[in-house]
């Protein structure tokens, strides 16, 4: 009896260890990419609607120089721990985001994130950068020139859980 | 905008924000990539200079140089006891000085009548470019609006 009762808890811990082993692996972050075109524009700030949560980010220095900034393109990725996608710039670079890895901690969510930016006429990376923040928070790439304005690229991903 | 003295403390002033907004105008119609670079160059330090701030702030005990000027029984505190009454033992009094300093610090530095400034935790692990320079600004939630701190990566091809 003691031995049936020894292995029952052996197979519930086995099966409580598999459960959470596939809910770790099951992990997948949904990120929101958009992409805006920022120009000098006159006058009066005018901001997408679209992009209205990043209106408080790009009314203020180092943004005030440019005037007009339309949502020019915006991807939805959706990513496996580990994974990768790859998704074309208005300038046609490529760029790639990896879903690096999460971590919870006490009363946080963190998410870790790989952004690789290519150059394919000078084959090289313009830009290859890790960084972790709060699920939820939102990361700027800015820099690109095109046609008279900049490119910037907002990330920001949250997982599932 | 031409770079020369004058101007870059115009630009600094528009940084600031000391223009008038027709002053404001002006630079911006003029502001060339330079100048955006210089000001994504100045928020950065202006940001590595508010957390080198706060460090020292955190590491700031006020007490041992309240104790010296009021404690010890000199004319300072001669003259406070005669205008305030303090009669009781000094170690009575030195907590309740101590309790005003430590409150003291913390309306000074912690300021808890404004809300804490939002942060997105963002940890830049590595940042590598080629043919470009890169600039990292953190951003704060000021002047507290609610939105949450978020971090720009600037970076500025080579021609």
């Amino acid at each position: 009896m003691r031995a049936a009762r020894g292995a029952a808890a052996v197979v519930l811990g086995a099966a409580i260890l598999v459960a959470a082993g596939a809910a770790r692996a099951s992990e997948t972050a949904t990120c929101d990419l958009p992409i805006i075109h920022a120009l000098p524009g006159g006058g009066v700030t005018q901001i997408d609607p679209k992009i209205d949560t990043l209106k408080n980010y790009l009314s203020k220095p180092p943004f005030t120089a440019w005037h007009d900034f339309r949502l020019i393109g915006r991807q939805t990725l959706t990513m496996q721990e580990g994974g990768s996608s790859t998704f074309m710039m208005p300038d046609n670079r490529p760029a790639t985001l990896t879903f690096v890895g999460h971590s919870v901690g006490h009363d946080e969510h963190r998410i870790r994130l790989r952004l690789v930016i290519e150059h394919p006429e000078k084959q090289h990376r313009v830009l290859d950068t890790t960084f972790t923040l709060d699920e939820g928070g939102v990361v700027l790439h800015v820099g690109h020139r095109h046609d008279n304005g900049v490119l910037i690229l907002a990330v920001s991903c949250k997982t599932q859980n | 905008m031409k770079m020369g003295k004058a101007e870059d403390e115009r630009l600094q002033r528009y940084f600031d924000g000391e223009l008038t907004a027709e002053e404001r105008a002006q630079v911006e119609a003029a502001l060339t990539d330079d100048d955006r670079l210089k000001l994504a160059a100045l928020g950065e330090v202006r940001g590595l200079v508010a957390n080198a701030l706060s460090a020292e702030a955190a590491a700031v005990d006020l007490w041992p140089a309240l104790e010296k000027q009021l404690g010890g029984g000199g004319k300072a505190a001669a003259k406070a006891r005669r205008r305030w009454g303090l009669r009781a033992h000094p170690a009575s009094w030195s907590a309740g000085l101590l309790s005003m300093a430590a409150a003291a610090a913390l309306l000074f530095f912690v300021q808890p009548w404004h809300p804490a400034h939002a942060q997105n935790g963002c940890d830049i692990e590595s940042l590598e470019t080629t043919g470009a320079v890169a600039s990292v600004i953190h951003m704060d939630d000021a002047p507290h609006r609610g939105d949450a701190a978020t971090t720009v990566i600037w970076t500025t091809e080579d021609d």
